[in-house]
């Protein structure tokens, strides 16, 4: 997720949701977005660059958590062209099916990182290095701990961690995004770092650029990465 | 000129003659054939010497000032050659001290007559004393008679009436120029992120004025407004209105309305101002950061869109084919479409395609081929479309602009909900970008101007606030917030605690403004970067 429309929806304040509810309405966003979401982010070179962090420092045959992948563009491809055993996991169909055809030699699951329980359940961890690009912003504030901490917990000790946002200082609010209502939350870049850190990891990569996404009416934004290390045993 | 041998260049002495017709004939032949003002009253000095004086000096007034005394130097003298000197008089420039023969300051002196030496006549037409002419006899010469008199009466009064019309073809020639130099297009400097080329011919090639005009309007946010329009007829009441026109289309630009709202606001105000006439405008708006251009057409031909390889085509606009403007409530869309970097935008009149004998889709076709196969500088692609368009009575104008965008890194943008921490976490972006753009030196003006706004907003704002920065030749900060009043200066009282952020802007920043915009405002400034 990388871009918003300036004006936010009329049901700006967040409304009193289940997860359930709520995990419903952002995954029927990204089942409307389908392929646009590659037409309108087209570059991507922030996300090469982390993934290309990341790609450094694993061995061959290394197993990756792919969190919110999406199309399975760019990242997941390339970690499966690099050998890496991928894992995508997301919350909708849609995407996953355009993973799934993007690319095949990696597993894709149907899920909501949230639901695991400290067991790595049936996703075969524990993984050697997790990726999520533009997933968290999807999650209201108080989940984002929780789902780096369960990121945390399904890696092994030492595992790396590359991450990116949006650099915007909101939490869980309405927005169109290319077309499909949905509620985006975000931190401006000291404040994600503090949260990371928080989750038991310590940053050792950051990068900030400013992105120009190619379709109407949508502002340029600044897209934070941050490479990470798993902390303690 | 007759002069009987023997007499040198003086008349003989002897008994009046009837007035010579033939010589006054030619006279007034030569006079009225004159050449300005000064020219004329050279020229009337040479039919009066040595003919009827040996001296004469003629003087006019500063038409300038009408009714104010002659200058004190005589624009023309000529004097009979002296003995000996075998020469033809001359006539002389302007003598640079004051002559004692010259009258001083005062109403010219209309002095002398039949029997004196020194003959005065003023010089005067359509009820304006418009100068006079001084014509001296030496001693060798008997005084001026009755005839002289008359002679020289006649010669003046058809001199003066030269002098008239010099001046009045004078004043018109300034005036034309006045009305041509505030009529004729000229845009400002190009804005940061695009290239600027255009090209005007008026049809009317006398008053080098017409119906056509042309804009570039510098929006806030580093938008550019790209404007060209057509009024039906030439020469100067198409270029009344059109400068009528040109001059709404500035002030609705400048309330950032959108460009079908422009044009249709145009459409009301021409139907105001002139209600039989007929106008095409063609509106883009080009966002350098977004790369983006909307377009709106009343009834203009289409404009073209050169990509970056040379693909060239006709922007077949939504309802660009509709009503021109001033004829009421024409159907306007905006169209929006990419512009990449390096691609073209050519707007351009119907003089540059349209020529009776030629059907102008054709026309069209051809000028779509010529602007594709066209590469190099701006410059040459309007010579090179201006040679094609030929010669043609009609208005031409020809405005292109190359889109160069601003570099996504050179553009920041955040959202942030408000709250008591806003306006430090901004000073912190804007101190990380500065650092950034290695503009460190002037980051405490910017932050300092940027904290107050984002105060501002935040005091106003309901929902998000948005945040910009923008490095182009300045630097640009705006911040964007949901409530539509627009910031007024004001002098706070002395226990005020508000208040006095827009004047630590003012007075930090080089420019400093506000903008209407969907969904609330965004107020803005720029800080120039320290050579």
């Amino acid at each position: 997720m990388a871009e918003s429309d300036p004006a936010p929806t009329a049901a700006g304040a967040a409304p009193d949701l289940t997860r359930q509810e709520f995990r419903a309405l952002q995954a029927a966003a990204f089942d409307r977005i389908g392929e646009r979401y590659d037409e309108a982010f087209p570059h991507k070179e922030g996300q090469e660059q982390a993934v290309t962090w990341l790609l450094q420092r694993l061995r061959p045959g290394a197993r990756v958590l792919d969190a919110g992948c999406g199309t399975g563009l760019p990242s997941a491809r390339r970690l499966a062209d690099a050998g890496m055993a991928v894992t995508g996991v997301d919350i909708s169909p849609v995407m996953l099916d355009l993973a799934r055809r993007n690319v095949p030699e990696a597993r894709f699951l149907e899920m909501d990182l949230l639901d695991l329980g400290e067991e790595t359940g049936g996703l075969g961890g524990p993984f050697d290095a997790a990726v999520a690009f533009f997933c968290l912003l999807m999650l209201p504030r108080r989940d984002i701990g929780p789902a780096l901490r369960r990121l945390h917990g399904l890696l092994v000790p030492g595992g790396l961690l590359t991450l990116s946002m949006v650099e915007i200082d909101m939490d869980d609010v309405g927005f169109q995004f290319l077309g499909a209502p949905v509620r985006v939350t975000g931190y401006l870049r000291d404040d994600l770092r503090a949260v990371v850190e928080e989750a038991g990891f310590e940053v050792q990569y950051t990068d900030a650029i400013s992105y120009a996404p190619a379709t109407t009416q949508a502002p340029p934004e600044v897209q934070l990465f941050l490479g990470c290390q798993r902390r303690g045993g | 000129m007759a002069a009987e041998p023997g007499q040198g260049s003086r008349l003989p002495p002897g008994p009046p003659r009837p007035p010579d017709l033939a010589f006054l004939r030619a006279a007034t032949v030569r006079l009225t054939g004159a050449h300005g003002p000064a020219g004329a009253a050279r020229l009337l000095c040479e039919e009066l010497v040595p003919r009827l004086a040996d001296t004469a000096r003629v003087y006019l007034s500063d038409p300038e000032g009408e009714g104010r005394p002659p200058r004190h130097h005589p624009v023309a003298v000529r004097t009979v050659a002296a003995p000996g000197d075998g020469g033809a008089p001359e006539t002389g420039a302007p003598e640079t001290e004051a002559h004692p023969a010259g009258p001083g300051p005062g109403p010219f002196p209309a002095t002398g007559g039949a029997g004196t030496r020194t003959l005065a006549v003023p010089l005067e037409a359509c009820g304006r004393r418009l100068g006079g002419a001084i014509l001296t006899r030496g001693p060798g010469r008997p005084p001026f008679d009755d005839s002289a008199v008359l002679l020289a009466g006649q010669l003046t009064a058809v001199a003066a009436l030269a002098v008239h019309h010099a001046q009045v073809e004078l004043s018109h020639a300034a005036i034309t120029d006045v009305v041509r130099q505030s009529l004729r297009p000229e845009p400002p400097p190009p804005p940061p992120g695009v290239e600027i080329a255009h090209r005007y011919r008026p049809g009317d090639r006398r008053m080098l004025v017409g119906g056509d005009w042309f804009d570039v309007i510098p929006l806030s946010g580093c938008r550019v407004a790209l404007v060209v329009g057509d009024v039906m007829g030439h020469g100067l009441q198409a270029a009344a209105l059109m400068a009528q026109l040109r001059t709404s289309v500035q002030t609705l630009a400048a309330l950032e309305l959108p460009p079908d709202q422009v044009l249709r606001s145009l459409d009301d105000i021409a139907r105001r101002l002139a209600g039989e006439s007929i106008t095409t405008c063609l509106y883009a708006v080009y966002d350098p950061v977004v790369r983006r251009c909307g377009i709106a057409s009343a009834g203009h031909l289409p404009p073209i869109l050169v990509h970056r390889d040379g693909r060239a085509e006709l922007l077949g606009l939504e309802a660009s084919t509709g009503l021109p403007i001033g004829l009421g409530r024409p159907p306007i869309e905006t169209t929006e479409i990419a512009a990449d970097d390096d691609s073209m935008l050519i707007l351009y009149t119907d003089g540059l395609v349209e020529r009776r004998d030629h059907d102008i889709d054709n026309r069209l076709e051809r000028l779509r081929a010529t602007a594709g196969a066209a590469g190099g500088p701006l410059e040459k692609l309007c010579d090179v479309l201006l040679d094609r368009a030929g010669g043609t009575d009609d208005d031409v104008t020809l405005l292109v602009a190359r889109f160069r965008g601003i570099p996504s890194e050179h553009v920041a943008g955040w959202f942030l909900e408000p709250h008591s921490r806003t306006p430090g976490q901004v000073r912190a972006l804007v101190r990380r970008t500065l650092q950034d753009w290695g503009l460190s030196g002037i980051s405490w003006r910017v932050e300092l101007a940027a904290g107050e706004l984002v105060a501002n907003a935040c005091r106003h704002a309901t929902r998000l606030i948005s945040v910009r920065l923008v490095l182009t030749d300045v630097v640009l900060f705006e911040v964007g917030d949901d409530d539509h009043r627009l910031p007024v200066l004001r002098s706070p009282g002395e226990l005020d605690e508000q208040g006095r952020g827009l004047h630590i802007v003012a007075d930090l920043a080089e420019r400093w403004g506000s903008t209407r915009v969907a969904g609330g405002k965004t107020v803005w400034f720029t800080v120039q970067p320290s050579p």
